[in-house]
């Protein structure tokens, strides 16, 4: 149940981050934005810097990190193997 | 002063490592371990971890990540992991790897997750391959050295 809640959580935030991106490019690219409840609560140079803000300050732990980039990950050759 | 390093054997096709991986730092279990193999995949931009081994270590999810596969975009979950390698020379027949403290990474990986019937459980990419010096020699072994 709270699995299903956190995955919720992120597939919303994920919505609003890609709705936001282009706007989020401008000055963010590249850092990695902690989002939650639909909002940005501000941009870390890492993910580990972001997790650890989120993890501190959201008691209930339901908020995700985005990295600010139009860029999907690469597979190589391994595209085809099933993902 | 040494850096940790690891060599082995290759089969000319693939490069396959034993690959240790910890939960993020900020998780229930942080020092929990779980001892797997990685494909080491120099094409692949990200690193990838299976969704049996993801939810053995109880990983969390952070977010969710556009992967490109052969059917085009999908949505990935992500996870905050950290990953380990158990340094020595395979090659060596007296080399014990279960003796070995493993060298973790000091980066924690923002990986994305594989599909269930992905053949190995783990994907490292360039995000991680980047943080060392890999060498793979005609001889058929590879040296992989990290930190």
């Amino acid at each position: 149940m709270e699995d299903d809640t956190l995955r919720h959580e992120i597939a919303e935030n994920f919505d609003f981050f890609q709705r936001t991106l282009k706007e989020q490019l401008r000055a963010h690219a590249g850092q990695f934005a902690l989002i939650k409840d639909r909002r940005i609560h501000g941009y870390f140079e890492t993910a580990s810097a972001a997790d650890t803000e989120g993890w501190s300050r959201f008691s209930d732990k339901l908020y995700s990190i985005q990295q600010v980039t139009p860029e999907p990950v690469e597979l190589g050759l391994y595209a085809n193997a099933g993902n | 002063m040494q850096m940790p390093a690891i060599e082995w054997r290759h089969n000319r096709e693939r490069l396959i490592l034993p690959i240790v991986i910890l939960p993020g730092y900020n998780s229930l279990n942080p020092t929990q371990t779980l001892q797997t193999d990685g494909l080491l995949d120099t094409g692949a931009t990200g690193t990838g971890i299976r969704g049996d081994l993801a939810r053995a270590l109880e990983l969390r999810p952070k977010g969710q990540r556009r992967v490109l596969t052969a059917n085009g975009d999908i949505l990935a979950q992500e996870y905050l992991f950290r990953v380990g390698f158990v340094c020595g020379d395979y090659t060596d027949p007296y080399f014990d790897p279960l003796t070995q403290q493993p060298y973790v990474l000091d980066k924690e990986v923002l990986g994305f997750e594989l599909g269930e019937r992905f053949p190995y459980p783990m994907l490292i990419g360039m995000d991680v391959i980047a943080q060392g010096d890999l060498a793979i020699n005609r001889s058929g072994t590879a040296r992989l050295v990290i930190g």
